[in-house]
This record gives C-alpha cells, structure tokens and sequence, in this order.
C-alpha cells in the first residue's frame, strides 16, 4: 500500500512540479503569481482534444495544442499584463483572476461542464512487479516530467536565448543595459510557461477526465508546490511538485482520504509561516 | 451655516423617502430578493474594502468568513434554538477569531503570497464545511434556518427583510465612514501606502493589521447571518473561490479605499449578470470582459472617476458663476 | 461625509429601480424565450387560457447530462400534448425551465423564480435529492404541486410536505433490489460500499447499513468518497483488503466510470452494482472498464414492453443520443399532471387552484411507459424495479 502511493504521489507530483516551473518562471518575471495559469493549462487541454476529435493524429494534436496554448500566453502578456502593469500591482493581480474567470467560463461555453475522456499516450497495459502494479502511463509522466525540467534548466543555462530570460527575469535594469530585449524575453516567458502547462494538462487528463474545472485544484496545488520548493527556482519546482504530492497520497491513505486536497493549502500555510522562502531558496525573494 | 444644514437636512430626508419607497415600488419577490443581495454585497464589499482597500492586505479567502457567519447563525439557530441577536453576536464573534486566526500568519507575507495565503484559507474552510458532517451536515447544508423575530415582530417576508438589512447596511456605512476619519482608519492607510514609514512614525503596524482583518471578518460574518436568516439555507457551494473573487470585484469595480465604492460596486455585480441572461450561455464570459476592462480602465474603481467628474462639474459650474458675477 | 453616503444611497435607488425597470420587460421576455426554447408550441397560447409547467433541473455543472435528458423528455411530453390540442383539447402548456445547475441554494431562488415571476401552476423537478429537499418548501409554502422524476432520497416523502410527489423509486427500493438479487440469485454473504458523500451517497449508505441485516448480508467495509475525486487507490485498496463478495457503488456516473477503470488498473475484479450512474455516459467515460456492472433500475430500453418500445423509437429519433430512467419518468409526470387537470375539469373545478390541483394529483392511477402510477398517501410511487447490466457496451436484463 505505501509504496503504491508513493508511485501515485510521484506521478502527480511530476505533473504538479510542470505546472509548478511554469508558475516559477511567471513570477521570476513579473513578480507575481499568475492566477490565471490552471485555466490556461484547462484551455489548452481542450483544443487538444477538440483537434484529435477532429481526426488529427495525436502528437499532432498535442504539438498543436500546445502551440496554441503558447499563443495564450503571449496574447494575455501583450494585451492585458502590459497594461495593468503600470498600474498598481494588485490591479495586476486582479486582471489576472479577472482572466482566469473569463476563460473559465468561455471553456464552459464551448466544451460543456461535463467530464470528457482524454486518450492517452502510453498504452494501457499493466506492469505487475512482485504484488504491485505499475501503469506505463505513471513512468512515463514522472520520465517526460523529468526529461523536461532538464531540458529547460539545460536551456537556462547553456542557450543564449534561455541565459537572456534569466537574466532580464532577475535584473531587467542590467539586462537591458547589456541589450537584452527585456520585453520580448517576458513574452517568451509567457508563451514557455503556458505551453508547459499544456503538456501538464495533456498528460493528466487521461487520469482525470477533461473537465473545465481543473484549473481550480490542480491550480492552487501548482501555486503551493512552487513556492514550497522556493518560488524563482527550477529545481524548486521540481522537489515541491514531488513533495506535496507524495505527502498528498500518503496523507489520503493513511489520515484521511476526504480531507485529501487540504494537504496542499496546509502544507502551504505552514511553508509561508516557517520559511516563505522555500526549501531551496537562501535569500528572502519576495518583490511585491 | 443654516442653509448648508438645511441642505443636508433635505437631502437626509430624500435617501430616508427613497429607502423606504424602493421596497413598496418594486413589482416581485424575485427583484426584491435581488435588491435584498445588493444590500448584503454592500456589507460585504465594505469588509473587504477595510481589509484591501485601506489596509492594502490583499484578501482572496473573504467567503470564508461570509460562510463561518452564515454557518454560525445556521447552527445556532437550528440546532441551538436562539433567534436574532444572539446568532448576530455569535456569528461576529466566531468570524473575529477566525480573522486573528488567518491574520497572524497572514502577518508574515505580502502581496501575491497573501493573496494565494487567504485563498488557501478560503479553500481550507470550505472543505471543512463539506466533511465535518456531524456538525455542517456536509453537503447536503443546513435547511430550516428561521426568519428573524424581534420584539414579536417577524421578518418572514423579503419586503419586510429588506427592511432589517437596510438597518445594517447603513449602520455599517455609518461605522465606516467615521473609522476614516478615526485614528485606526489613518493607521490602515498609513500601513497600505509604506510598512516600514509606517513603523518609523511610530505606528504598531502588527496590531493595526490584524485589527483590519479582524473587522472585515466581522463584517462579513454579520453579512453571512444575514443571509442565512434570508435564503434559510447553507450548503458549502455557496461559499467558494468564486464568491471570494466576486466580493473582491464588488470593492474593486465600485472604488478602493472610498466608502460608497461597494455600494457602487454591490449593484453593478448584481445587477449586471441578471440584465445579461438574454445573452444566455454567453453571460457568464461577458459579465467577466465587462469586468476586466472596468478593472483595466478604471484602476481603483468606478466611484473615484464619477466622483472627479461630479466635482470638475460643479467646479466648472462656481467658475462659471464666478466669473459671470465678476 | 454625508454627500458620500447620499450619493451612495441615491446610485443604490436608481441602480434599483433601473434594476426593476429592466427586469420587468425582462421578465415577462425571458419567460417567452425560455418557453420558446422550449420548444413548447404555445408562445402565445391560442385560446387565451393556458397552463403553466415549471420545469427545474440541473443545466449546467456535473449533472448537465442527467437534466438536458430530463429536460429533453418533458419537452418532448409537452409537445406531444401541445400538438394535439393541448390539455383537454384546449388548454396549451407553457413550459418554464429554470437551471438550478445541481447546486441546493441555487435551486432555492431558481424555484422563488418559477413561483414569483413565472406564476407557474405546477412543477416537475428537481433532479438531485438534495436541490428537491430545499426548493420543495417553497412549493409547500405556494400550496402548488411538484413532481421530482428523479430524486431518490426517501427523505422527499417522509417530512410531512403534501405538495411533492416522487416518480422514481427510492433509494430504500433500490437497495432492496440490490441486496435481494446479490443474496438470493448469487448467495452472496457478505458486501462492501463505496458512496459518494452527498445527500444521495449518504442515504444510500444509511440504508444498506439497516436493511442488510434482512437479507442476511454482513457490511465488511465502507469507503466514502467526495463529488470531484480523481484518485480512488486508497478507498479500492481498502475495500479489496476486506474481501467482500461484492461491491456496492452508490454514487454518480463520472467517478463511478473513474473507479471501475481503476480497479481495472489494480486488478481488483469484484462484482459491483449499485445505483446513481445508469447514464449513457458511463459508458462513454468508462468504456470497456465497466463491462459487467450492474444497475438497478426502473426503466431500460432493453425492455421489449410496446409503450417502452415506443417512447424509445420517439426519443431517439428526436434527440439522438441515450437516456436514463429519468427520461421515462419526466415523460409520465407531464403526462400524470395532464390527466390530472383534465379529471379536475370534468368535475368542474379550478385547475389553478393549487390545493384543488394537488388532490386530483393524489387520486391519480396512469398507465404510462414506466408502469401504473398511483401514489400512497406520502406522494410515493410503487415501482417495479430491474437489474440490468453492461455486456458489449450496451445495457441487458438480468433480473426482472
């Protein structure tokens, strides 16, 4: 039983640490939390789904889901974040919960509130090892979760286009002085995180069925996980994903299953009341 | 000097006309329970006003508190038998605690982690409220809520209700008003516009914080038994994200940090969805855009602009006097 | 300071009034294209006279699927009659739909709607047990008559209401069906469940806890789960460590389609059968994972009686895709309120008279597609119930 949950809290911990780095990297740029960033993971779940009814081949539709999720991303940083942010930050804040409520119930619209199954990309047999089972579906998330944070600390740190990000990310004074395009490198931003989210959201639709409400839970629980693991930190993303989810799944079977979405806010409670930082963060990084 | 009183005497005398006329001239139930959950709003966009609007404290988690109110009546009406007050006095008193309880961690972060910290709290409450079923009933909620009765007078009917939230809507606009103007209400500004100053010039920025979160909590509780004694229903999905979301629109969308701001926004934010439905499925993702460009537009609400516009009018109006008498 | 507030005040009066201003030609507006929406024939009833059917039930949220085909269903009864003249010939019926999205509080000022503004003379809904409990009081207090073709709590008919009437069988009949056909036809000894925390989840709960008794059956374990869950490992790991003869599921068709997949998963190959989740989606969601389940019900289109035949051809041919029990049974609740107004008026009475309405209600006895409908002096209905199960993707009878 235990080591069954602690493959399951791997699983969605993989998931929560994509959507966590995708959170991380909003805030890295624009200093805040993107409130909108579940739905926008839920959007582009749905024009996946909506391509491969459509008869186009899966990886197909997904590349192109993805695509237009990156498409969101940049058209929310260039229409709406660009303006409010001169304006106050808590008007930011808002517009982007303003967001998240308009794409949320535009998705309503078009796909309808009930639950749609999600084809998935591994197949569905069964991996029996000794007494417990080992579906392809839970290796391949926590490998493509992986091989995907790799890639993207790779690019961080060895591509130029990803140096420049991070360095317009941390110090846009300096960046522009050294003729980073600090704009474009956020918009970038934008367009990578939400196109992270898509992958997320593809991967665990098949567990979970399609539903215009997974922004709420999996939302909040990308929020808790990023800045468990120290909110601006790649890495961090990555251990606080593992970590809530593997507290969430053990938590389930042994305290209690109903209060089971509780974990994430209380281990969020008691990270922001000991050490808001976060686990792998050693400086204070709160700018707003 | 007389004139100016006599002024304000007949304008007094005008609201008082208008207030009590509103139920008598409106055709139906449905609209007056609409008007009834316009005045409940304002309560609750005033909590949130004090703690967002004035204190800069940024609350996503206030239906929380709307619900531990609404609950407290339920329970203590139902299962404890008490009429009016004393479910008031007991929904103020457990939303107070529950503000110190999410105030002292609160204390400690800022911005979008507070944001994300009371929101955390709002989804925290509203999972107790589903599984603590011996006491909440889960999600079935707590039916049979009784209507008020005051020195033998019943409110039973949404006419007569109208009546009894009005009392406190106006008592709290009153009690906020004269908090501006108080030492505590120049406190929270001085807390919201520099922390730090706000320390230097000797201001205990920890318990002006939490006296802010104390209050909106109570004003929300007092908005929460309220609405339990009208609708004589609770149940957890009253009291969710999206209820947080639209209370912070109703201080946003009416005017930050200005009195008569939630009562613009109370009206807009329940007037606007009901004038959409033609619009059908669509409504929702409307209502949402008009929002976002009110908040866009409009930073710091609506009330501010219609106010400088009043004032350029009537300043306009004295130049113009002045120089017709000149 | 006073201009503010006076300013406030005078903004809350015209915002009101314009308010009521508005809603006013809304209204009587919005009534008209619901009712056109409909798909009711009379917009503009043609003898001037017509009658008034509220309709109530979830449009939106996750039981969209459950109340569009409630829905589809008594549009299609309300056309039906429509087009043949209406109520004795004579009387059209406008329908006013209201959604309560599945949500209790909502259903409460969605009913306030139907009675206040829309001045309906009788109701049918609401789906979900729990939005029926908390808008019947409100039919109660109006003294009009309400039907639910689809909450099953027993509660609807145990709280002294003599407004509502149930045409579904309830959760006590069900789970007698169940246990009855495990214990007699399978000689099962011993079972566990899995229930969703709601009212329906709850109740269903309740009552196999103090009827298994009767059948000799012994609860090993019970798991709860909430409306939304996605992971079931800890619940099914439970269940399958107590070894049951079999499982009893009594909750709503997405997370039952959920679980089965993934016992699947766990290998975990324990006979289920319950109730709540007989909707065509199940099988869309779940595909092959639910092959074997098991439903008791008071209704399938597997059933070769003629009237089921029939309303089955009509349906399908209108709407297309599948429907559940509740489907027949709207169908026969518009159908039960027709005959019902057309005996009032052979004995020259006042339809509209709620009070008047409701006791030709009581006495009726119509044969419709789902059987004969009497009801006892609690506004129950008998029902005769079915076992069916999911072989191939497509329903079968197993017991009737």
């Amino acid at each position: 039983m235990l080591f069954q949950q602690v493959l399951n809290g791997l699983t969605n911990g993989s998931l929560y640490a994509l959507m966590a780095v995708g959170v991380t990297m909003v805030y890295k740029s624009l200093g805040m939390l993107n409130f909108a960033h579940g739905d926008v993971m839920m959007v582009g779940t749905f024009i996946t789904l909506s391509f491969i009814h459509m008869g186009i081949p899966f990886y197909l539709a997904a590349l192109m889901g993805l695509a237009c999720a990156a498409v969101l991303g940049f058209l929310l940083e260039r229409i709406i974040l660009r303006k409010v942010k001169f304006s106050s930050f808590v008007n930011l804040l808002i517009a982007t919960v303003g967001v998240s409520y308009v794409l949320r119930n535009t998705g309503m619209v078009i796909w309808g509130t009930s639950p749609q199954l999600f084809p998935s990309m591994f197949p569905e047999t069964l991996i029996k090892i000794g007494s417990f089972t080992i579906t392809p579906q839970s290796i391949g998330i926590i490998l493509i979760s992986l091989a995907i944070i790799t890639g993207l600390h790779l690019f961080f740190t060895r591509v130029k286009v990803g140096k420049c990000m991070q360095l317009a990310s941390s110090d846009a004074e300096g960046a522009a002085m050294m003729g980073v395009n600090v704009a474009f490198m956020r918009f970038l931003t934008f367009g990578i995180s939400a196109g992270l989210a898509a992958i997320a959201g593809i991967m665990i639709a098949p567990l979970t069925y399609a539903r215009v409400d997974m922004s709420a839970t999996i939302g909040m629980k990308a929020f808790a996980a990023a800045i468990l693991g120290g909110i601006g930190n790649l890495w961090g993303a990555l251990l606080g994903g593992v970590i809530l989810g593997i507290v969430e799944a053990v938590g389930a079977a042994y305290i209690s299953t109903a209060y089971r979405d509780a974990f994430s806010f209380i281990i969020l409670f008691i990270v922001l009341f000991v050490k808001p930082t976060g686990l792998l963060n050693k400086k204070i990084e709160n700018k707003l | 000097m007389a004139k100016t009183n006599k002024n304000q005497m007949i304008k007094i005398l005008l609201l008082a006309a208008i207030i009590i006329l509103i139920p008598i001239l409106t055709p139906n139930m449905y609209i007056m329970q609409i008007i009834n959950m316009i005045c409940i709003y304002i309560i609750l966009g005033t909590g949130i006003n004090v703690l967002t609007g004035f204190t800069g404290q940024l609350s996503l988690g206030q239906a929380a508190f709307f619900g531990i109110g609404a609950y407290t009546a339920a329970l203590m009406n139902t299962r404890g038998g008490m009429q009016f007050f004393l479910c008031l006095i007991g929904s103020m008193l457990l939303t107070g605690i529950f503000g110190v309880i999410l105030a002292v961690p609160a204390l400690k972060v800022k911005g979008s982690y507070l944001a994300l910290l009371t929101m955390g709290f709002g989804e925290i409450v509203r999972i107790v409220m589903i599984n603590w079923t011996p006491v909440t009933n889960g999600t079935a909620g707590i039916l049979g809520i009784e209507s008020p009765v005051i020195f033998g007078f019943a409110f039973d009917t949404l006419k007569k209700y109208y009546f009894l939230i009005m009392v406190f809507v106006i008592l709290c606009l009153l009690y906020q008003n004269t908090l501006i103007r108080t030492r505590t209400g120049r406190a929270f500004i001085a807390v919201r516009e520099d922390n730090e100053a706000a320390e230097l010039t000797g201001i205990d920025v920890t318990s002006y914080k939490i006296k802010a979160f104390v209050l909106s909590a109570v004003y929300c509780g007092i908005a929460g038994c309220l609405y339990a004694m009208m609708i004589k229903y609770v149940s957890p999905d009253t009291f969710t994200n999206n209820i947080s979301s639209v209370i912070l629109w109703t201080a946003i969308v009416g005017g930050f940090g200005t009195v008569a701001g939630p009562v613009l926004g109370g009206i807009i934010m329940q007037v606007l969805p009901e004038a959409l439905r033609f619009l059908g499925d669509w409504r929702l993702v409307v209502y949402g855009v008009i929002l976002l460009i009110v908040i866009l537009r409009f930073p710091g609400g609506l009330y501010p602009y219609i106010q400088k516009f009043v004032d350029n009018r009537k300043a306009k109006k004295s130049a113009g006097a002045a120089a017709g008498k000149g | 300071m006073k201009k503010f507030v006076a300013w406030g005040m005078a903004l809350l009066m015209a915002g009101a009034l314009a308010g009521c201003g508005s809603s006013e030609s809304a209204a009587p507006a919005a009534a008209a294209t619901t009712a056109a929406a409909g798909g009711a024939a009379a917009a503009a009833p043609a003898s001037g006279d017509a009658f008034t059917l509220g309709l109530i039930c979830p449009l939106s949220g996750s039981s969209a699927v459950s109340g569009q085909i409630l829905k589809n269903a008594t549009e299609m009864a309300v056309n039906e009659i429509n087009a043949a003249g209406g109520i004795n010939g004579e009387i059209q019926i406008v329908l006013a739909e209201v959604d309560d999205e599945g949500v209790p509080a909502t259903s409460v000022t969605a009913m306030q709607k139907l009675v206040e503004q829309d001045k309906v003379n009788a109701v049918i809904g609401a789906q979900a047990s729990s939005c029926t409990l908390a808008n019947m009081e409100i039919t109660k207090a109006a003294k009009i008559p309400q039907i639910t073709p689809a909450s099953s709590n027993v509660a609807v008919t145990q709280s002294g209401n003599d407004f509502i009437y149930q045409m579904t069988a309830t959760d006590e009949l069900h789970m007698r069906n169940v246990m009855k056909y495990m214990a007699e036809e399978k000689g099962a000894k011993t079972f566990g469940i899995l229930y969703e925390s709601s009212d329906f989840g709850t109740g269903g709960y309740k009552i196999a806890s103090s009827i298994c008794g009767d059948f000799n059956l012994e609860m090993v374990d019970s798991e709860v789960y909430n409306a939304g869950d996605t992971d079931f490992s800890v619940v099914l790991g439970k269940l399958q460590k107590a070894n049951p003869d079999f499982l009893i599921f009594w909750g709503y068709h997405t997370e039952v389609a959920m679980i089965c997949k993934q016992m699947q998963q766990y290998g975990i190959s324990l006979q289920a059968i319950g109730q709540g989740y007989n909707s065509p989606e199940l099988t869309n969601l779940g595909g092959a994972a639910v092959e074997g389940i098991m439903i008791s019900t008071a209704f399938d289109a597997a059933n070769p009686d003629e009237k089921v035949q029939e309303f089955d051809k009509k349906y399908t041919e209108l709407f297309g895709e599948g429907y559940d029990q509740n489907a027949p049974q709207s169908y026969d609740a518009v159908y039960v309120i027709k005959d019902a107004v057309e005996r009032c008026i052979a004995d020259g009475k006042d339809y509209k008279d709620g009070e008047v309405l409701n006791e030709y209600i009581e006495s009726t006895s119509w044969n419709g597609v789902t059987g004969t409908t009497t009801f006892d002096e609690t506004g129950r209905m008998d029902k005769e119930l079915l076992i069916i199960t999911i072989e191939n993707g497509e329903h079968k009878i197993v017991k009737n």
